[in-house]
Parts: C-alpha cells; sequence; structure tokens
C-alpha cells in the first residue's frame, strides 16, 4: 500500500481508480477511492477538485494512516462482497454472508486490539478523517477499558495523574451524588 | 456546572488531548451513571466532557447496592432515585438524547393490574417512575424536547394498582422522540398526543387503558417497529398502522379477537393463545412466525401473498396448515411443538402422517425444532405414501436421545437430489447410535449431502 504513485485509473488495469494521500512525515500512500471515500474529510476533498497530485494530511503521521487506510480497505472490500453476494443467485454466497460478517467482527477486535498511544492517535484519526465507523470502534473501546472500574481503577488504566484537590473532588462527589448515583 | 480548572500537563491526562466530543461518544457508551460518576472522579477531561453526555442509564437496584457497599453517595440527605433523574436531565439538558431508567422488580399479570394480592403491591412512590410527577421531572427539562430514545422499566408493586400518565407527559414534552420503551406499568392514554417522529414503540408487561389500540393507532401513525409484549387491558385489539414493518405481538387469551392492518408489515412474531377472530391484513408479509394454541373459528389472511418463511410453534397443524402453507409459495418452514405438548399428539393431530411429508416435501428448506422432530419421527413408521415429487432442498433435524435413527428413513426419502441434510444428535445420545446410523444413511441416500452436529 505504501507505494508512491498518481491519482488516476486503473492502477491495476481493471478500471478502479486510486488516489494518493501523502501522511504528516511526507509517506504516500496509493488507495482504492472508494476506500479512502469511507473517509467524509477525504471524499470531500476528492469531490472539490484537491485529489491532484495526492491529498496531504498534515495531522496525521504515516504510521496511523497506514492503520486508517488498512481498516478502510478491509470494510470497502466487505462491502463489495456482500453487495455481490446480495444480487447473485447463488444459494452459498447468500449463504455466507453471515461467516463475513463474522469475519468482519473478527477482523475490528483484532484490528483495535493495540496499545494506549496508538488507540488514542486512531481516535484523533478517526474524529479528524471523519470515518464513523472507525471512530465509533475506537470509542468503544475505550468505553469498555471504563466499565465497571473505579475512579482509581481508570487513572490506572489510563495512567493518569490524580490531581484534583480534595475540595475539587468533594465538589464532583457532591454533584455526583445529586445526578448520577 | 462546577467550575474546576484544567491545567494542561503532559502527563496529568493522557485523555486531555483528545476532542471533549470524543470523550462525550465514549461516556454515552459507557453510558451507566455509576460508571460516569466514577469517571468524573478519575479524569478531568471526563469530568468536563460527562456534561456533554448523550446517553445516561440508571438503575435503581444498582444505586442500591452501590450505597449499600458505601461506593456512592450515602445517608439521609441523597435525593430519590426519581429526583436524582429530574436533576441529571436538567444537568445534561439539551446534549442528552438517550435515557434509560431501570426500577424493575417483581411479579404479576398485566391483566390482574387492579387485583394485586394485599401485600404484593407497594403504597410508595419513590420507584414509581411511569407517575405524572416522575416523568414530568426529567422529561420537562431542557432535555425533553431533544431526547430521542426512553426506556423506562418501572417497580412493579408501585406501579401495578395506579394508572400512570407517562405516556400523555411524553407525548407532549418529548416531541423528537424516536425509539420508546415501556415496561412493567399501567399507562394511561388520556390526552395522548400525536407523536410523528416516533418510529419504535415497546411495551412490555403493560396494562393499557387502550382496549382496541385506537389512541395507540391515532398517536403513533408513522411507528416501523411495535413490540406488544405481554400486553393486558386489551378486549379486540386492531393494530392499524401503515408504516409498520416489524411487530412483535405477545398477547394473552382474554382478547377475543386479533386484527393486524399493515400494508408495508414484512415481519410478524405473534404469540397468541386462540382467538375467535385473526385478522391479518399485511400483504407485504414475507416471514411470520406465530405461535397459537388454536386457530379460531374466523381467519382473514387472504392478502398475505408475500409470505415465504414461515415458522410456526402449535399443535393445531390441521388447522393451520391448509391457512398458512397450502397453496402458497412458502420456501422455508420452521417448525416446534408447544412445551406442553405431550406424546403422541402431534400423531393424534395429524390424522395422515402422509400429509405431513406430502407438505415437507412441497417446501424448499425445513427446520424442525426439537420437540417436533422428536414426535415427527415417531409418525415416520405410519408413513405409506413417498412417492410424490420433492421441492426439498434443505433439511435439519433434531435426533432425540433415543435409538429411533431406522425410523428417518421416510423422512430421507422425501429429499429432493442433492438435497442438504443437517442431523443434530443430541449430546446425550450414544456413540454407537450415531456410528451405526450415518453410514447406512450415507449408503442408502447417496446423493444427499450430509451435515452432522450436536444439540442439547
Amino acid at each position: 500500500m505504501a507505494s508512491a504513485g498518481e491519482s488516476g485509473d486503473g492502477a491495476d488495469g481493471k478500471g478502479v481508480t486510486t488516489i494518493t494521500i501523502i501522511s504528516s512525515d511526507n509517506e504516500a500512500f496509493e488507495v482504492l477511492e472508494a476506500a479512502a471515500s469511507m473517509s467524509l474529510t477525504i471524499r470531500h476533498l476528492i469531490e472539490d477538485g484537491c485529489a491532484d497530485g495526492g491529498i496531504p494530511l498534515p495531522n496525521v503521521t504515516a504510521g496511523i494512516l497506514a492503520k486508517v487506510l488498512e481498516y478502510c480497505s478491509k470494510h470497502v472490500a466487505a462491502v463489495a462482497a456482500s453487495s455481490e453476494a446480495g444480487s447473485s443467485s447463488n444459494a452459498a454466497d447468500a449463504a455466507a454472508a453471515p461467516e463475513k460478517e463474522e469475519d468482519l467482527a473478527s477482523f475490528d477486535k483484532a484490528f483495535i486490539d493495540v496499545e494506549q498511544d496508538t488507540l488514542y492517535d486512531l481516535l484523533m484519526a478517526a474524529n479528524y478523517l471523519e470515518v464513523k465507523g472507525l471512530l465509533d470502534l475506537a470509542c468503544q473501546k475505550v468505553a469498555d477499558m471504563i466499565k465497571g472500574k473505579t475512579p482509581d481503577a481508570i487513572r490506572q488504566t489510563f495512567k493518569i495523574k490524580n490531581d484534583f484537590s480534595p475540595e475539587q473532588e468533594e465538589k464532583i462527589r457532591e454533584e455526583n451524588q445529586w445526578a448520577f448515583e | 456546572m462546577i467550575s474546576v480548572s484544567r491545567r494542561m500537563s503532559a502527563s496529568g491526562d493522557p485523555l486531555d488531548a483528545l476532542p471533549s466530543a470524543v470523550l462525550a461518544d465514549v461516556l454515552g457508551r459507557v453510558a451507566d451513571a455509576g460508571d460516569i460518576a466514577a469517571c468524573r472522579l478519575a479524569s478531568r477531561a471526563l469530568f468536563s466532557a460527562s456534561y456533554q453526555c448523550p446517553r445516561v442509564r440508571l438503575c435503581a437496584a444498582d444505586r442500591a447496592r452501590s450505597r449499600l457497599e458505601g461506593r456512592g453517595g450515602g445517608g439521609g440527605g441523597s435525593p430519590s432515585f426519581r429526583a436524582t433523574v429530574g436533576n441529571l436531565a436538567s444537568l445534561l439538558g439539551s446534549h442528552l438524547w438517550s435515557l434509560a431508567l431501570d426500577a424493575a422488580d417483581g411479579q404479576g399479570s398485566p391483566d390482574d393490574a387492579m387485583w394485586v394480592e394485599e401485600g404484593e403491591f407497594d403504597e410508595a412512590d419513590d420507584l414509581h417512575l411511569t407517575s405524572g410527577e416522575a416523568v414530568a421531572a426529567w422529561a420537562a427539562t431542557s432535555a425533553g424536547p431533544v431526547l430521542r430514545e426512553v426506556e423506562i422499566a418501572d417497580f412493579w408493586p408501585q406501579a401495578c394498582w395506579r394508572k400512570a400518565e407517562a405516556l400523555p407527559l411524553i407525548s407532549h414534552f418529548c416531541p423528537s422522540l424516536v425509539k420508546l420503551g415501556l415496561r412493567k406499568a399501567w399507562l394511561s392514554v388520556d390526552g395522548l398526543e400525536k407523536m410523528p417522529n416516533l418510529t419504535h414503540l415497546t411495551l412490555e408487561f403493560i396494562r393499557l387503558d387502550d382496549e382496541n389500540l385506537d389512541k395507540l393507532n391515532e398517536c403513533f401513525p408513522c411507528l416501523h417497529t411495535l413490540n406488544l409484549i405481554g400486553v393486558g387491558g386489551l378486549k379486540d385489539p386492531k393494530v392499524h398502522l401503515p408504516q409498520l414493518k416489524t411487530c412483535r405481538w405477545e398477547v394473552s387469551n382474554i382478547p377475543g379477537s386479533l386484527a393486524v392492518h399493515a400494508p408495508n408489515l414484512v415481519f410478524l412474531d405473534l404469540k397468541c393463545v386462540r382467538p375467535d377472530r385473526l385478522i391479518l391484513d399485511t400483504p407485504s408479509l414475507s416471514t411470520m412466525k406465530l405461535t397459537i394454541d388454536k386457530l379460531g373459528a374466523t381467519v382473514q389472511v387472504d392478502g398475505l401473498v408475500s409470505l415465504i418463511n414461515v415458522h410456526i410453534e402449535s399443535l393445531d397443524l390441521s388447522s393451520l396448515f391448509p391457512v398458512f402453507i397450502d397453496n402458497r409459495a412458502i420456501s422455508t418452514l420452521e417448525l416446534e411443538l408447544p412445551d406442553s405438548a405431550s406424546q403422541y399428539e402431534l400423531l393424534q393431530e395429524v390424522n395422515h402422517p402422509d400429509y405431513l411429508l406430502r407438505t415437507l416435501a412441497s417446501i424448499s428448506e425445513v427446520k424442525l425444532a426439537p420437540r417436533f422432530s422428536s414426535e415427527l419421527i415417531r409418525c415416520l413408521a405410519l408413513c405409506r405414501d413417498n412417492q410424490f415429487r420433492s421441492s426439498l432442498k434443505k433439511l435439519l433435524i433434531h435426533i432425540p436421545p433415543s435409538d429411533c435413527t431406522f425410523q428417518l428413513l421416510p423422512l430421507f426419502q422425501i429429499c429432493a437430489p442433492f438435497c442438504k441434510v443437517t442431523v443434530l444428535f443430541h449430546a446425550d445420545s450414544s456413540d454407537d447410535i450415531r456410528q451405526a446410523a450415518m453410514p447406512i444413511w450415507i449408503e442408502s441416500f447417496p446423493e444427499i449431502r450430509w451435515q452432522w452436529g450436536p444439540w442439547k
């Protein structure tokens, strides 16, 4: 995927359109336009004719961009396969649909099982690039890391230093008792 | 709102780097109010984002438990559960779009709501969440007009013996509501206003003072999904909803007639007892699950022109097959018997087992659930005729633990060439039985594609 190239038609000669996306550290990624368009941010840039020569993303490093594009490519391929199965008269294709959904769910689970720093970077990138599915996945991951934990356990999980003063903490507890507990 | 200054420390709170809207999204997925309270104490970033939390769930039992364990705010000064809900809605205001309240407990039947035995009901109202006062506490805040989802599970001992105004108040204060779920309450419809944005409604274990569903039909005209599970107080209910697509309806034996008029309905799951009249005016219905003791004298289902998937749980097959299966283009049929069915009842019900086999052979895909499988196997010994055309391309059967494998031959004989047959052996059945049967079947029916598996 990390190969330099210009946007244009038929990189593989099959009539599919690819575009080039350039990370903040100047690494270029050539991807299918359909995959890149899972990002609303990129889709708008393409629609506005800003894709020529590559789309620069000054806020996203190569490592994270690679991950985001991996997610988008996998999901766009799954959507394409699912529409083929839907329009196919082949019963085997239709029967395989739930298995393919399971494959995608397994992919997502493995994909988001990353170090915390990478998770935050993915969250930021998904938010900036407006990749809804990835943002949902990453937010859900963080939420699952929080559920059922005490404040101390949450701080430990996310390596948060407790810098509330005793007075601030007391006010928060009062408000918690009033509205949350 | 408390003002707490945020120090941007590089290592103090790594969540600081994330946008507040993203953290609010995270908190909305956490949803549990107790967990959100813990987040507010753990992190400045989460504390700030908590005021924008879009979704919260409060559970009275969890709250009581955490107070007993000393985790939550304790003591006599803490507000009641109902007051807490109101405070929360005021605090989050127009950021809150989903609210779930759970005070469920207790038992009883919605039809008997007025006649609960002394000692089974509670005269207090601190957990009566569907009462007018309790609903107004949160609905009349700035959250009301923006809320899109509300779910309330009421406390049955307090809710069962008094009619509540939840529905009219919600219809008045929450015009943007898309999804509403109410459980375990007695609900009035007096003063109910139209809710044109509501597309999903679930009423579960409810006594509803709308005996024919007239008010429901009038005020919720845009429903796509309707779940009426254990809704009592009905007399001759008619679901009349032009945009309904999915309906789950579980009703007791009290209503004399049931009717569904829904031109766009595609999925219906109907559990009933013995309605005298059953009317299904549902020309788009493609999938129907029907659990019924007995079909009544009056059945109007002429309009079921799109029906292709049928699931029946009943003994009354001699009435149901002519109405729902014969002369229709059904492609998938699932059959099960009620729990209460005793041995040989299926045999008594179906005078001619050959008719049963002929019906199964006319369907492309058949799934036989455990109880039905067991009883069908008893019938197969009496089958004489298997010389008829078969459309059966896929068959699934559950074999009971006993050794009855030799009795299955008439069933396999009706399979079309290259039929895919899945045989699920009971987990307690002996290996010897399986290992003896499988080669015989494979050899006797070389055109069948076999799959095996366990069930329990």
